[in-house]
């Protein structure tokens, strides 16, 4: 049975005070929650691998500098997502002095910068990234159906159960499977792990 | 549910419930932590995989009136951007007004229905308009539609007082048919297809009837 949502924080809110209190560990936490998703969000804005990396830090680096003023009124990837948006729409506007701008910020705020790493896939060869693609087409139905219903189209767990008809648990259960199985997959190819 | 099920779902934002003692674990055993980052690059490689994908490449060739969802989420974005850009005096800028507008169209269904669509060509066809510097509207030079005037620093925007909009005129790839208007609130956004291949794009606090006027006016 879930608890009210006013007798805990989220996770996330927890992360945050922990990182407000210097524990730079939380903030890696968060890193590695949002990250890629930013990642992939910047690289559908803007279609550049390069410039999709070089915002991701960027933005990681403003909510590492503005974290104390989330407010918690949307969630923290929209939160973080309206940064994101607000650095590519700068960029789409002044394209020109883009690598100077990258260069400062990134100079001035070296030592975050070098605690922010790129988006781990970046170092992965395209061969892996289809074996894990390829891996993941050979699964059991139920579970390559939540997983790419959950990654590909980002749906929620309460959607996917009503488009599976099948109750969230189940759903979460098979997303977790799925998850566990291609990490599985990636340990024994020694592509990650 | 066993504690890597459950950072799975926190990993998704689906954790519902206390997770103090999740949150310690994961500072302080590594492999939880390891568990998470995975959790992070099979979404990487998935979503990369997507978009780089032939089938993905494929789908660009932009069928937008069979789409309309994706359009319509793209343009809540570009509507809040475009007139923040525009038509405020301050430019876009973290104003708690113009977050909060954008938070709005980001953290709207059409928002998120948008990142998962293959509609990259009208999001660069509106992020583009919404670069002023981009603006064309040398289609047909002097015309200025009745009722309203020209903006005399951005020729492309007009203005009658209360109501204004943007005019935009571009070859374009976007392969659009037919008409086709989205609207939030007041503001609309407008793109018609012209028989030579250009895009006529207006967007304002105008009616799609007003819109539709503005551009007949114009090919004439």
């Amino acid at each position: 049975m879930h608890k009210p949502m006013e007798q805990y924080k989220d996770m996330d809110a927890q992360l945050i005070d922990e990182f407000g209190r210097g524990n730079e560990a939380a903030f890696d936490i968060l890193f590695t929650k949002y990250n890629n998703k930013l990642y992939a969000s910047l690289l559908a804005f803007t279609k550049s691998k390069e410039l999709a990396e070089d915002l991701t830090q960027q933005t990681f680096i403003r909510v590492w500098k503005k974290i104390e003023t989330f407010r918690g009124e949307s969630s923290l990837f929209t939160w973080m997502y309206r940064i994101a948006i607000n650095l590519a729409k700068n960029e789409f506007n002044s394209k020109e002095t883009r690598k100077q701008v990258l260069t400062d910020v990134i100079e001035d705020n070296h030592e975050i910068a070098s605690s922010i790493s790129s988006p781990e896939s970046m170092a992965i060869e395209k061969e892996s990234m289809d074996a894990v693609i390829s891996f993941i087409s050979s699964m059991q139905s139920d579970l390559k159906e939540a997983i790419s219903l959950r990654e590909f189209d980002g749906k929620s767990y309460e959607e996917i159960a009503q488009i599976t008809s099948s109750p969230v648990g189940t759903v979460r259960s098979r997303i977790f499977r799925a998850r566990e199985e291609i990490l599985k997959f990636m340990k024994e190819e020694e592509i990650y792990g | 549910m066993d504690n890597k099920e459950r950072l799975s779902a926190f990993y998704d934002n689906e954790l519902h419930e206390d997770s103090s003692d999740l949150l310690q674990l994961l500072q302080e055993e590594n492999s939880l932590s390891k568990e998470l980052k995975g959790y992070s690059l099979i979404s990487s490689i998935m979503q990369q995989t997507r978009f780089s994908s032939p089938q993905h490449k494929a789908n660009t060739k932009l069928k937008i009136n069979l789409i309309t969802h994706s359009f319509a989420a793209a343009a809540a974005i570009f509507l809040t951007l475009g007139f923040i850009t525009f038509f405020n005096p301050a430019k876009f800028d973290y104003d708690e007004k113009s977050s909060q507008l954008l938070a709005d169209a980001i953290a709207s269904e059409e928002g998120q229905i948008r990142l998962n669509q293959d509609q990259d060509i009208l999001v660069d066809h509106l992020f583009r308009v919404m670069d002023e510097r981009n603006l064309n509207t040398n289609m047909s030079p002097g015309w200025v539609p009745v009722g309203f005037s020209q903006n005399k620093e951005k020729p492309a925007i007009f203005s009658n007082g209360p109501k204004k909009f943007v005019l935009h005129v571009e070859n374009s790839n976007v392969s659009l048919t037919k008409p086709i208007y989205w609207k939030k609130g007041n503001n609309l956004v407008y793109l018609h297809p012209t028989t030579d291949g250009k895009i006529i794009t207006v967007y304002g606090n105008i009616r799609p009837a007003e819109a539709q006027k503005i551009v007949f006016s114009l090919k004439r």
